[in-house]
């Protein structure tokens, strides 16, 4: 068992532990209408929306793949658009590396009370008047994000090469079957692909004019799909 | 995944426990347990809500907030709607008296006027401003009391307690524990940006609070030059964002790169059910992303130059077909001495400043506006050209900004030329000139922005203006001081076909401090709902605005006012009465 899997088996112990119940029940129980009484339906359109990751997910993952020459994208498409990707809510303590200037990081109080006057109310903080979404579900504008951001980053070489570097991959031969699920892996973490999606895939590097072209068009293609982004 | 549980025993796989984990476990194994049963907690209540069923889809949300809580006995506040005998305190004035003195008068609005008032005995009594004309954007004007055919007003609405932005916050979010009007439309919403909120100017944006977990794209005013692009940013590639030759390489791609992202969303849907409708957003995106949104955000310009011409037009209150009957129809003289008794009435807004204009029309009708000459209210042009923009091209739901003040005016003596919403210190006779232009400026915004939406998106859209309160007159005319016991909203909407206005208030009221003349200026009194007299609260405003939205509650346990029959919107309780004495103890 990787150390990594045995963290997750440990925390989902814990809970199943704390609540008499397995990890993935949770999502089925039968709990309270949120927020009030049985005459307050809340929405009914959304029904079929899945939760989604958070903007902190969302940018660790393209982070961990592509290095950090990507980081300005993140920062500006990802990071900075929480009414898109939600996630972590106004986190005072948080700190952001400022996009004109590295070196000197900004307080993440964009979603904080009064941002705009630019102090952090903390009374009206603990009121709960954060406004991201701490579990945000997807939306247009959130996938119009993620295009533009999957379109920069791989339109970069050091952004390619780095990732796949880090998938085990040689910018120089076109992706292999292998290459390909290791791709897929990192972005989705331990799901193993259906053999059509890794057809598909490999359809798409294939028809790369190069083999960086090939690998680039794979990692843009994997980084569109909202898949990763669910939890 | 279902079908991999048996392999990987009893582990969970790092989807499974981020699904327990929810959207703040960047590395699950760094966090506190407790943390992790919070999160797993919300989901669970997330995905219950998720299960829900049933109702139809919410009306397109437009709230304007008056942040700063404004004199509202000028528009949308009669004092006795279905009568004519007010008892007006004394400094309550729609025009000027044959004294010179600010006089509440009333215009008959009847079914000579508007034929869904059915007979003559069904009519509504509105301050006298009703009786003037609003420019519309072809250069003409029409009488202003035609918006009042879709419109409802709500007064006597008592919210208890003081307080700039807790009582401005309110208006959409009456209680911290639940979502706010403009989050429980979003969260029915399929449009591509559900909600956008300005949160400039003290605006109830800042309470945005969604159920289901919609985000809300947030401008910082919506006087910037370009709100377009930052509500529109997800679609609006920059130039050299990406390189042309990528593009073109990238072009050449779609074919292949549909066909695995097709192949994609079968194995996502067989994973997790519902997942369809992402790749469904995604592949729209990208075609806005493709197509561009240059033109949508180009368009605003047009659109704001249209409601400002508007505005500015609304300001020509000297000009005889947009003088205000009984106001501006004659000179509005400045004041006469130097005491304070003379001048306090004329205080510009500022404690100790005075307004001294020989005639104070021309504080507001005056040539130093640039292109748009005389005062100017921008937010409402850029407010309503956003919502204009983003209503009839789809993009949203929920459009929220907040009003700030009246600007660009000429105090003849004093420094100050914006006029705010929360005038201590407004003098009556700059208060009822200046508001007189402001509300009639609104009036023709909205007769404008219904008339673009088309009747069946204007059907399909509420208007709800309000404010955390209106005011309690000084007997003095210096200025006016909050009034938390006079808040009234005004809803429209192509859905209402006749106006009501419901909520009753005192016709004598007597504040003690401020106000010692017992008077009425609209201080709640109890109105017959659910077969028990209640004084009605944030909770009745809300729950009517939200019958009207098609969308749950905010509070549950307070009566909608209004309910939507066939024949249209018809209140659901007594209409407004005013009468009785009170007394603040």
């Amino acid at each position: 068992m990787s150390r990594r899997r045995a963290q997750l088996a440990a925390t989902a112990f814990v809970l199943a532990l704390a609540c008499g119940k397995s990890a993935m029940e949770f999502s089925e129980q039968a709990v309270p209408t949120p927020f009030g009484g049985a005459d307050a339906p809340i929405s009914q359109a959304t029904e079929k929306r899945l939760r989604l990751m958070g903007r902190t997910y969302v940018a660790s993952v393209l982070r961990e793949i592509f290095g950090p020459s990507v980081e300005s994208v993140i920062f500006k498409q990802v990071e900075l658009q929480n009414g898109a990707f939600g996630g972590n809510p106004c986190d005072p303590g948080r700190r952001f590396p400022s996009a004109t200037n590295p070196d000197e990081p900004i307080d993440d109080i964009r979603d904080c009370p009064d941002f705009t006057r630019g102090f952090v109310d903390y009374a009206r903080l603990v009121s709960g008047q954060s406004q991201t979404e701490l579990v945000p579900v997807g939306t247009t504008g959130r996938m119009g994000y993620t295009v533009r951001a999957c379109d920069q980053i791989v339109s970069q070489d050091t952004a390619v090469n780095t990732a796949i570097q880090r998938i085990g991959g040689n910018p120089s031969v076109k992706p292999s079957d292998a290459d390909v699920r290791a791709a897929f892996d990192a972005f989705h973490p331990g799901r193993v692909p259906s053999e059509a999606v890794v057809t598909a895939l490999k359809g798409v590097s294939d028809a790369g004019a190069s083999a960086l072209e090939g690998w680039r068009f794979l990692l843009a293609t994997l980084c569109y799909s909202p898949s990763w982004q669910i939890p | 995944m279902r079908g991999r549980k048996k392999d990987r025993g009893p582990l969970p796989s790092r989807r499974q426990a981020m699904a327990m984990m929810g959207s703040c476990a960047l590395y699950p194994w760094l966090r506190r347990p407790i943390d992790v049963l919070v999160q797993a907690l919300v989901d669970g209540v997330i995905h219950k809500a998720q299960a829900a069923t049933g109702a139809p889809a919410p009306r397109n949300y437009i709230y304007i907030a008056l942040p700063g809580g404004p004199c509202r006995w000028y528009w949308d506040m009669p004092l006795n709607p279905y009568a004519d005998a007010p008892n007006a305190h004394p400094m309550v004035g729609t025009r000027l008296g044959a004294d010179g003195k600010p006089a509440y008068a009333t215009i008959l609005v009847d079914n000579n006027k508007i034929p869904t008032l059915a007979s003559p005995a069904d009519f509504l009594r509105m301050p006298s401003l009703w009786g003037a004309n609003i420019p519309t954007s072809g250069g003409g004007t029409v009488e202003m009391w035609r918006i009042l055919a879709n419109m409802v007003m709500i007064r006597g609405i008592d919210m208890q307690v003081d307080g700039h932005a807790l009582n401005s916050n309110k208006q959409i979010r009456p209680l911290d524990a639940r979502p706010s009007l403009t989050g429980l439309v979003a969260d029915a919403s399929s449009a591509r940006i559900p909600a956008v909120g300005s949160v400039g100017g003290n605006s109830p944006a800042s309470v945005y609070k969604s159920a289901r977990g919609v985000g809300q794209v947030r401008l910082s005013s919506t006087k910037i030059s370009d709100p377009l692009s930052v509500i529109l940013g997800p679609f609006n590639r920059r130039g050299g964002e990406v390189s042309s030759a990528y593009l073109g390489r990238r072009q050449a791609m779609e074919g292949v790169i549909q066909a695995a992202l097709t192949s994609l969303s079968a194995y996502a849907s067989s994973q997790n059910p519902g997942s369809q409708e992402l790749f469904a957003m995604r592949h729209e995106a990208q075609n806005l992303i493709t197509i561009g949104v240059a033109e949508v955000v180009a368009g605003f310009a047009v659109l704001k130059d249209k409601y400002m011409k508007l505005v500015s037009a609304s300001s020509r209150v000297m000009d005889p077909a947009m003088q205000i009957p009984g106001l501006t129809d004659r000179v509005v003289p400045g004041p006469a001495g130097s005491g304070a008794d003379a001048l306090g009435p004329f205080q510009s807004g500022t404690d100790g400043n005075f307004v001294r204009n020989a005639d104070l029309r021309t504080a507001v009708h005056h040539s130093d506006g640039g292109a748009y000459p005389g005062a100017q209210i921008e937010e409402l042009a850029g407010g309503f050209a956003i919502a204009e923009i983003l209503l009839k091209n789809g993009y949203s739901s929920s459009v929220l900004w907040a009003q700030g003040s009246v600007d660009n005016l000429r105090f003849d003596g004093a420094s100050d030329t914006e006029y705010g919403f929360d005038p201590h210190f407004g003098g009556v006779y700059p208060d009822m000139v200046v508001m007189a232009f402001f509300y009639r400026a609104l009036a023709a915004c909205l007769y404008e922005f219904s008339l673009s939406l088309g009747p069946a998106l204007f059907k399909e859209t509420v208007v709800h203006i309000s404010s955390e309160y209106s005011r309690t007159p000084e007997d003095t005319g210096h200025g006016t001081q909050h009034g938390p016991r006079t808040n009234c909203c005004s809803i429209f909407s192509g859905a209402i076909t006749k106006p009501f206005v419901v909520g009753n208030v005192f016709e004598a009221w007597k504040d003690g401090f401020y106000t010692k003349i017992d008077a009425n200026w609209g201080v709640a009194a109890p109105t017959s709902i659910d077969g028990a007299n209640q004084v009605l609260g944030i909770g009745h405003s809300t729950s009517s605005v939200a019958e009207l939205l098609r969308v749950a509650r905010p509070v549950t346990n307070a009566s909608s006012l209004v309910r939507e029959s066939s024949g249209g919107v018809v209140p659901a309780v007594e209409l407004a009465k005013t009468g009785g004495q009170g007394e603040r103890s």
